[in-house]
């Protein structure tokens, strides 16, 4: 079984930024092989592994976590500095004195300069400086730099997981990565009694446009789907207005943009089996692949299942892995159990 | 070469204001075969006195400090979260989402997500009291079995060599002075000198006044850390200083004005070796030569700061280049100003 402890260290020094998650296959392939049956990439990117059912006419469900990370993208190498862009939504404030690794030649460390206060105004000091206006410090020289680093190359917080108080870790890129260990954790679980054809889908391009979830829900056509992806756990100041609380399990959005009975029925699976779980209520826009593969084709019945985090898209990201067991608990009874019904209803034939 | 490897050990040690005492433990180990005499003051000042080759006509002392800006936690949230407050100057558009250490306990500074800000919140920057620090604990009453009110804070050890020779660090500021101090011990000296490695500098100059008190130093270098913002976008005199150019200098700072003579002496005599240095160019900051320079009788003073960028967070760098020869130029200093005749007998 995934020692999911282990697994957040491991990954904290993995980067798969929003259209690099090639970067992250090899380690999440190597998790997949000997759990799942096929193990396949397709054109947009994406990491396919499909475990086969042992029942005969078995659905398909896929479940889909993102394996692309928040980051940058050098836009200009201006003197011995570099200008960047984020890819996914980042806060300006988190950014200062920030310690990111640039992946040009080879991984580059450096870190976001930051005006001292002595060169600022009073008016500067009531506003944050934009990332346009940001500078990346590496410590090398413009001839050497060009040498180094192209404008395209990405950027990403530096790694390294820190173990909290109470089972808690924080690191980069828990979204949705850690959610991708809990589906490969959820397989392995419920291995031997899938009800369904479990295609789970390692998708790319969340952070940006969804691509990985749409081009996956076409290819796979499947007759029931759930997006894992993360949630705000509460913490202090963070006013979100769906708030779910931390080491209090799994969450299960309820929302009009997807399925209303297949988020009863995961409610009812988590009762039934004693699994922790907080009903999220997000209603018109769930922000996640979800929100697609619902109304793909000619439709799929789609749950959110999410792993609520603190500090989303920042370089500590906060996570119980209590609620990672949780998730993936639920997500193995799903697989087990099957009798979810989904499917078109004839009226008259 | 300078030794990187002491400089990261150095850096990664707990050391805020007045909790200077790995920081000693490990300079102790370091110079303890090299002094003449060595203590610890009732401030908790290390002060070496070390025998050279001839007694200077003005007695000689260096200092560097120990100490390192920092945090310290002044309560409690419900659900768990420390609040706090800075120990020195730190500028708090740096804080959050940064990682911490409450002694060795981990935690993060809070950091509201993006998707939660309101439009208002994204263009400024958090304030100090609307921060909190995470350690994990599920509320107030699990919080205070691992922490207590008045426990200090430091930022996640870190040491980074990259670039061509940069180094980066959250103690950059002034564990490069303690090295370079640490480094002078080791050597054959021309004269007598004595060392104090200083405690509460970032909170008011202070372990620096006491020592200056019971040596009565005749010539005080301070040898620490100061801003360089040699960064696109920054002209002239708020530059400061530039990193790769060698020692910085200074003529008047916030809280000293330097007397000339030193300086002269120091400089003509690094233009003969060819050693770099630069002149500070705006009167910001201070550091202890203020205090070395009003103690007891008072005593002359010259700084000698490592230019560093990013100062005071938990993300500063400083190139290896200028540490290499502010090695060379602080022996300088030891021939120069030990070769001084007495003034005013």
């Amino acid at each position: 079984m995934i020692d999911l402890k282990k697994e957040i260290h491991r990954l904290s020094e993995i980067t798969s930024i929003t259209s690099h998650e090639f970067l992250a296959h090899g380690y999440f392939r190597s998790l997949c092989e000997g759990v799942f049956d096929e193990i396949s990439t397709d054109d947009s990117g994406n990491l396919i592994a499909v475990l086969k059912s042992k029942r005969k006419n078995a659905k398909k469900l896929m479940i889909d976590a993102h394996l692309d990370e928040i980051g940058f993208i050098v836009t200009e190498i201006t003197g011995s500095f570099l200008k960047l862009r984020s890819m996914g939504g980042i806060a300006d404030a988190v950014l200062p004195a920030c310690e990111l690794v640039v992946h040009g030649k080879h991984d580059i460390p450096a870190v976001i300069a930051s005006k001292p206060p002595h060169a600022m105004t009073d008016a500067d000091r009531e506003k944050l400086v934009p990332l346009s206006e940001m500078l990346l410090d590496t410590g090398y020289d413009h001839q050497q730099l060009i040498q180094l680093v192209s404008v395209g190359d990405t950027v990403g917080f530096k790694g390294g997981a820190v173990e909290l108080l109470n089972g808690r870790l924080a690191s980069k890129g828990l979204d949705d990565r850690l959610c991708a260990l809990c589906v490969i954790s959820a397989v392995q679980q419920a291995k031997e009694t899938a009800s369904y054809d479990v295609y789970a889908c390692f998708s790319v391009q969340e952070e940006t446009s969804s691509l990985g979830a749409i081009t996956l829900a076409y290819s796979v056509c499947p007759d029931l789907a759930v997006a894992v992806d993360v949630t705000h756990a509460e913490h202090d100041g963070s006013k979100s207005s769906n708030p779910v609380e931390m080491s209090a399990g799994t969450a299960v959005s309820v929302s009009d943009t997807l399925s209303l009975s297949f988020a009863r029925y995961l409610i009812g699976l988590a009762n039934d089996s004693n699994i922790p779980l907080t009903v999220c209520a997000e209603p018109s826009y769930t922000g996640t692949n979800a929100h697609y593969i619902e109304i793909s084709r000619a439709g799929v019945p789609t749950a959110l299942v999410s792993l609520p985090i603190r500090y989303m898209h920042t370089p500590s990201e906060a996570v119980a892995l209590s609620d990672c067991e949780s998730t993936a608990q639920l997500l193995a009874k799903l697989i087990s159990d099957g009798s979810f019904e989904c499917g078109e209803v004839e009226i008259i034939g | 070469m300078a030794d990187l490897a002491l400089l990261e050990k150095l850096c990664r040690a707990f050391g805020p204001s007045g909790n200077e005492d790995r920081v000693r433990s490990i300079i102790i180990n370091e110079i303890k075969p090299y002094c003449t005499k060595l203590r610890i003051d009732r401030t908790g000042n290390l002060i070496a006195f070390k025998k050279g080759a001839a007694v200077p006509a003005n007695k000689l002392l260096f200092a560097a400090h120990m100490d390192e800006v920092a945090l310290m936690v002044t309560g409690f949230t419900e659900s768990g979260c420390l609040t706090f407050d800075e120990v020195g100057g730190i500028d708090e558009r740096i804080l959050p989402a940064k990682r911490v250490r409450i002694g060795k306990l981990p935690g993060v500074i809070a950091s509201k997500p993006i998707h939660c800000m309101t439009k208002n919140e994204r263009t400024k920057p958090m304030k100090i009291k609307d921060l909190v620090i995470d350690i994990g604990a599920r509320d107030r009453e699990d919080a205070k079995k691992y922490v207590k009110i008045g426990d200090y804070v430091a930022f996640e050890p870190n040491f980074t060599r990259f670039g061509t020779n940069s180094v980066l660090s959250k103690a950059l500021d002034d564990r490069i002075g303690c090295l370079l101090l640490t480094e002078l011990l080791k050597k054959q000296l021309a004269y007598d000198i004595t060392v104090v490695f200083t405690v509460q500098e970032e909170c008011g100059l202070r372990g620096s006044a006491t020592a200056a008190f019971a040596e009565q130093p005749d010539i005080a270098v301070a040898v620490d850390s100061t801003t360089a913002c040699d960064i696109e976008g920054i002209q002239g005199a708020n530059v400061i200083c530039e990193q790769k150019a060698g020692a910085v200098i200074s003529y008047i700072d916030k809280a000293t004005v330097y007397p000339r003579e030193l300086i002269d002496v120091l400089t003509k005599a690094a233009d003969r070796e060819k050693l770099p240095y630069q002149f500070k160019r705006l009167a910001t900051g201070g550091n202890d030569s203020a205090s070395l320079q009003r103690s007891a009788k008072g005593a002359k003073v010259l700084s000698m700061s490592a230019p560093v960028r990013y100062i005071h967070s938990p993300a500063s760098t400083a190139n290896t280049a200028d540490i290499e020869s502010m090695e060379k130029m602080l022996l300088l200093a030891v021939n120069e100003f030990g070769a001084l005749p007495k003034e005013r007998q």
